[in-house]
């Protein structure tokens, strides 16, 4: 079944490619969206404190929350890929072979590839019209798209990044016969 | 190519790739993505097009991804998760339990209902029956086999607990099937209320019956009691209970919308633990990286069910669906049977989430187009996704049960344990049938 990914239970090992930028980029990621988590409670308590008390609430506080969710949501997903943390159906292939589960990993991450790739492609052209055009939301500040787009962007980026690097180290797996572990340590 | 054609072979293609264990995500978003390109770049009848599919498809899928997540309403998952992360490791989930057995302590079979009662605590504070089964395992499974319950007992009746987690508010599959059937996220949470507490005393009868068949299995609980412990554990629950309130008498009362409830209930859990010193500067960042960890991982896969849903949405399956219900002259009542079975067999291998993004797109067509109640109808497929937790070979919280007790733990005892319960489940489920009455009753008088 699925991955249970508990704090004390992740996966151990090396993995072979895992370039110390990417690794630091994707804890920076975490701590990003953890900042965004803590911003975003004190948003709307704010909000509700203000309206309660005081009859006014936090100006474009949807837009702002709106925001750091795309920026909390995003950043995380290069970290839990590395880990291997996506949730699959592990129960119709617990019976094959080791060489057998590296060729399911392979097929894993070209599967993400199909997807995380175009997306990417996407979001960076979404992210360049909304640079371009000046785009911004209806609200008191008017404040720029690009900030939440950059953030999406670059969650996107990152996962690819990883996912390649993944499918590289598993062909290599495939190759030396599983001998190269893999999930960090 | 026909689009129809397309979303059936998009479907059986998700289902495929699903079982060679490709992530959950990357099925049902890669299918998206290489479907809607098709459906573009290939109309039906037309000439192949490839680059009018690319972009029509690229922008579509990322419009339609970036202004869902970018949303105020998603906001919750987050500050729920935060909250029972922080809750958590504040010590104010278990405080429950610690109550409940000090005030059980002789009732026979004490511990176990403890441990019932506990998760029900724990599920009122957090949105993840996986969660609670974690956490409650870890505590209440060794206590109960140190005081010589027997193994079944002692392991079942914590994994069916934790079922509560999703039906009792706040529930982070509440949350993602009133934002993808659009329904109302309070009443949803409200509509658990009272299911939650009828499962909680169904797994209590199912205890106490057990018990009192074969005494051997629970023998009786001699911890010396000083006076007054009863009234400190009580005491001790108070944040629990007032955090519960906070969101239950929040939302009912119509104080705060169900997301500002999750912010302030995030907020007053960490303050609570910072004020009582149960909340350390270590435990706080923890609670918050796994608050991201998880919330991004959870949104991995709704943002590919996103743009799945927005595919098959073009390709009118779901339509040809009900054309093909109401063709058969079949009864609502044998098309609730099917998809109850429906959710149950996926249950049995899938991930709770998983299935609920995956199999909304054709079943709630076929509710709404019968005239139910969407209400109604979430709190049974909650309901259904819990039993999938519990029923084997996959039965997650039984598994979660087994990792946390250690080797000695046998999964044939835990599931052995489990099929008394699933008796319950059964008549508890078809209670909910039969009396959508119990899941409207507290929505339907919301403010």
């Amino acid at each position: 079944m699925g991955q249970l990914n508990l704090p004390d239970e992740r996966s151990q090992g090396h993995r072979e490619i895992d370039p110390a930028f990417l690794v630091w980029l994707e804890n920076v990621g975490v701590v990003v969206s953890c900042i965004a988590i803590v911003i975003l409670a004190a948003v709307i308590t704010s909000s509700v404190m203000g309206r309660a008390f005081f009859g006014s609430m936090i100006p474009d506080d949807l837009v702002i929350s709106g925001e750091l969710m795309v920026t909390l949501v995003a950043l995380p997903w290069a970290y839990i890929t590395a880990e291997r943390g996506h949730i699959s159906v592990e129960l119709f292939t617990n019976w094959v072979s080791e060489r057998g589960r590296i060729k399911l990993d392979i097929l894993a991450a070209v599967v993400g590839l199909a997807m995380i790739g175009p997306l990417t492609w996407a979001t960076g052209i979404a992210l360049w019209q909304a640079i371009d055009y000046g785009s911004y939301f209806d609200g008191e500040f008017y404040l720029p798209e690009w900030p939440g787009r950059s953030m999406f962007f670059l969650g996107f980026l990152m996962m690819l990044i990883r996912l390649i690097l993944i499918l590289v180290t598993d062909i290599t797996r495939l190759i030396y016969h599983g001998k190269i572990e893999k999930g960090r340590r | 190519m026909d689009p129809f054609l397309l979303g059936i072979r998009g479907f059986a293609s998700v289902v495929i790739l699903l079982a060679l264990r490709v992530p959950i995500a990357f099925c049902l978003g890669s299918v998206a993505v290489a479907c809607t390109f098709l459906f573009y770049a290939w109309p039906h009848g037309g000439e192949f097009n490839g680059p009018a599919g690319w972009r029509s498809a690229t922008t579509i899928l990322t419009s339609n991804s970036y202004d869902f997540v970018h949303s105020f309403e998603l906001t919750m998952v987050p500050l729920f998760i935060l909250l029972s992360q922080v809750a958590y490791h504040a010590g104010i989930t278990t405080d429950i339990y610690n109550s409940a057995r000090v005030w059980l302590a002789r009732v026979p079979g004490g511990l176990a209902i403890a441990s019932i009662l506990g998760c029900g605590g724990f599920s009122a504070i957090t949105g993840s029956s996986v969660a609670c089964a974690a956490a409650m395992g870890r505590i209440c499974t060794p206590e109960m086999l140190k005081a010589g319950y027997g193994q079944r007992l002692a392991t079942s009746s914590v994994a069916v607990g934790g079922t509560l987690g999703s039906l009792i508010p706040p529930s982070v599959p509440f949350i993602l099937y009133g934002i993808f059937t659009e329904t109302s996220i309070s009443k949803l949470f409200l509509a658990g209320i009272l299911p939650g507490i009828i499962s909680l005393v169904g797994y209590i009868v199912v205890v106490f019956i057990w018990v009192k068949i074969n005494p051997n299995e629970a023998p009786a609980f001699t911890e010396e009691k000083r006076p007054g412990d009863r009234r400190r554990a009580a005491m001790r629950a108070w944040p629990a209970v007032l955090l519960f309130l906070i969101i239950v008498v929040g939302i009912y009362g119509g104080v705060f919308t169900t997301t500002e409830a999750a912010g302030i209930s995030a907020v007053t859990a960490v303050l609570l633990g910072v004020v009582l010193r149960r909340l350390s500067f270590a435990s706080f960042i923890l609670s918050l990286r796994e608050t991201a960890y998880q919330t991004a991982m959870i949104f991995m896969i709704v943002f590919g069910a996103k743009i799945f849903v927005s595919f098959i949405s073009l390709t009118g399956v779901s339509p040809w669906l009900i054309a093909e219900v109401q063709a058969a002259n079949a009864s609502d009542w044998i098309v609730i049977a099917i998809l109850c079975l429906m959710f149950l067999v996926l249950g049995m291998f899938l991930d709770p989430i998983g299935i609920l993004l995956l199999t909304l797109p054709v079943s709630i067509p076929l509710v709404e187009n019968m005239g139910l109640n969407l209400i109604w109808f979430g709190v049974i497929v909650v309901k259904l996704l819990e039993i999938g937790l519990i029923t084997p070979p996959v039965g997650l919280n039984a598994f979660i049960i087994k990792a946390v007790g250690g080797k000695d733990i046998q999964i044939h005892s835990i599931f052995a344990g489990i099929s008394r319960f699933l008796i319950a489940e059964v008549v508890i489920l078809v209670i909910l049938l039969l009396f959508p009455i119990l899941s409207l009753m507290i929505p339907n008088t919301m403010y």
